[in-house]
């Protein structure tokens, strides 16, 4: 039996007849006019179309006008529903499904890697369109550890975008990538932040299955190093569980990328950490791995499954049957042929990911909610300066002492559609 | 302040109809009881003058309730104790305090606990059901060994009961609803708020030996 209390004040009311009170809502965070007299930014007009796939103009009404006033490439299904063509790649979850979207609006695509531009801090950094990917859910549980879970129920609405490309040899080098995040929870918890993420050390990237590779300068060369990395996969990782012999099955799922980011926003007096959180964002089957032995350092998988065979060990199951199946009908004739790495109907596409929700920590209590950052999340003040970011934050103290994590988000959808193929 | 002028309500509530109407040693008045019932309770009206003590246990049923709250109400062994005196031949007025205990397991126990001023009043003199109410502060907190949450706040009472003699004492079973005002719920680690609006309620059904 569930029984709710009657409020004291109810209490009171069955004496004096008072009545019981409520709450109230936010408004909207970036109210914008329209995108199409807005100067472009960088990043808008940077993708440009396949053979058969919707045109560069049709991929611009995706557009939004960001703080700065500049127009920004936005989300878009991956199927314009007014021409029916396909753009070929995806930004994940619609974000207009997400109760945050009222506060939060169209997210601007690459509004931190202009303002880094802006800012004058001797650093360039501009990421491919295809690679923001957006996620969020509404109303996930946070777990706290240990037997604070008896008392404490912590609900959040989150989304987020990550600038996560998985197709290039980007990231094997590059650790500055533009995340939107954006949480409000029922304990108050609430961050409406945009930065350059550092993720891990510029210039390298860690093994999936341990150890760290270098491989060469990032752009640009002088990065700052973060707390997160980059977990990718490298042949060395892959081999011993892909390749396998006759009647196994490979096990693909050791071709998964983990980005483990950690975010801080801290003040311009005294470096002070007022916030921070460590997303980890993971792309399932991308269409990448790391091979130092390949140009650029970048292997395909789909070749895995047709190159790459060491007498009866190969890549077998069903992700390798429909690689084969691919190249057979293609015309190749065999059943080895290699299917290019950008088909559609390769497997390898990375339109599977999730996203878990870790350390939402605001150091806030009774400060500002409005703070302006740098690019990187550093240099908080009150008032806006070149390059700065507008961040928001809850005016609270959240550090319960015990840790209050999870859940994963996304991992249950699949963000392919017609035409989507690598690079996504 | 709001709790303040609740419990001066409840008081008023409770006290009004006593006020109302006739003490011990008056005629009774148009539509009380008939002479003939008031010699039927006389022996247990006769009881309650003086001082009385009270003392009780039973199952209780609590949960916090928040936008952060898990607000899981669980059914739990309860305890209480009274004591007190009587300014009216149907009032009686006391301090109570109760407690609540709900072993989770895992090392992980919740409780809640209270304090409060009482007032009991039995509005018939020919039955010995009373009602009863309080005011007075309310505290609910889950401890695991490692780390502590709870919640301390204002707390207001009402309920019912009835009194049956039974060998010298008075057995009364007792339902009362206890529901606080609203109070932050606190990591007892960094003091830090998880909600700042934080109600308790509480339900216990027990059965008190009362002596007066």
């Amino acid at each position: 039996m569930s029984l709710r209390p009657l409020p004291a004040s109810c209490l009171l009311l069955l004496a004096l007849s008072v009545a019981c009170t409520s709450d109230t809502p936010a408004g909207p965070l970036t109210p914008g006019p329209a995108a199409e007299s807005a100067a472009p930014s960088v990043a808008f007009g940077l993708w440009q179309p396949g053979p058969g796939e919707c045109s560069a103009a049709i991929h611009d009404r995706y557009s939004t006008v960001g703080p700065d006033g500049k127009r920004y490439p936005t989300w878009h299904p991956p199927v314009d529903p007014l021409t029916g063509c396909s753009f070929g790649h995806e930004h994940g979850r619609d974000p207009r499904g997400s109760a945050l979207y009222r506060e939060v609006g169209d997210i601007p695509f690459g509004y931190a890697n202009e303002q880094l531009d802006a800012a004058n801090m001797g650093l360039r950094r501009h990421e491919d369109h295809v690679g923001h990917k957006i996620e969020w859910e509404n109303d996930v549980r946070l777990g706290p550890k240990s037997g604070a879970g008896a008392v404490i129920d912590v609900r959040c609405d989150v989304l987020t975008k990550l600038h996560q490309g998985t197709h290039s040899r980007d990231a094997f080098t590059n650790n500055l990538h533009e995340l939107a995040y954006h949480i409000r929870c029922s304990d108050r918890t609430m961050l409406h932040v945009t930065v350059l993420s550092a993720i891990g050390k510029p210039g390298e990237f860690e093994r999936t299955c341990g150890g760290t590779v270098q491989v060469g300068p990032a752009t640009p060369v002088n990065s700052p190093a973060g707390n997160g990395r980059r977990k990718i996969p490298t042949w060395s990782c892959l081999e011993p569980r892909v390749l396998v012999g006759a009647g196994a099955k490979s096990d693909f799922g050791a071709l998964h990328e983990s980005w483990e980011t950690h975010t801080e926003l801290r003040t311009a007096e005294g470096n002070r950490i007022i916030a921070s959180f460590d997303p980890y964002f993971q792309v399932f089957r991308p269409s990448r791995y790391y091979d130092a032995q390949e140009p650029g350092g970048v292997a395909r998988p789909a070749s895995l499954c047709t190159a790459h065979a060491h007498g009866e060990r190969r890549a077998r199951g069903n992700e390798c049957e429909a690689v084969q199946q691919a190249a057979s009908v293609g015309g190749a004739g065999s059943a080895f042929a290699l299917l290019p790495y950008d088909d559609p109907r390769s497997p390898f596409n990375g339109v599977r990911r999730q996203v878990d929700i870790n350390n939402n920590r605001v150091k806030n209590a009774n400060g500002p909610t409005v703070w302006y950052t740098d690019p990187f999340g550093r240099n908080g003040r009150t008032a806006p300066f070149p390059g700065s970011i507008r961040q928001v934050l809850a005016a609270v103290n959240n550090d319960y002492g015990v840790g209050v994590n999870g859940p994963t988000v996304g991992g249950n959808r699949n963000y392919g559609g017609l035409g989507v193929r690598a690079p996504n | 302040m709001p709790a303040l002028l609740a419990a001066i309500a409840l008081l008023l509530l409770l006290v009004s109809p006593v006020w109302a109407q006739s003490t011990a040693g008056d005629p009774p008045s148009p539509g009380l009881a008939t002479p003939s019932a008031i010699k039927r309770d006389a022996s247990t009206l006769a009881r309650r003058i003086g001082l009385w003590a009270s003392a009780g246990g039973g199952r209780g049923t609590a949960g916090l309730h928040c936008d952060a709250c898990r607000s899981d109400a669980a059914p739990a062994f309860t305890m209480h104790a009274a004591i007190g005196g009587r300014p009216h031949p149907r009032f009686h007025v006391g301090v109570e305090t109760w407690a609540w205990l709900d072993v989770i397991g895992n090392g992980v126990d919740r409780t809640a606990r209270g304090t409060q001023l009482i007032a009991r009043h039995y509005p018939s003199t020919r039955r010995s059901w009373f009602v009863t109410g309080g005011v007075g502060t309310s505290r609910f907190g889950v401890d695991d060994g490692d780390a502590r949450f709870s919640a301390s706040s204002p707390a207001l009472s009402l309920g019912g009961g009835w009194d049956l003699p039974f060998r010298g004492v008075v057995l009364s079973p007792t339902l009362v609803m206890t529901s606080s005002t609203g109070g932050a719920l606190r990591s007892d680690r960094t003091g830090n708020p998880v909600a700042e609006d934080a109600r308790l309620g509480f339900w216990r059904g027990t059965v008190a030996v009362t002596w007066f």
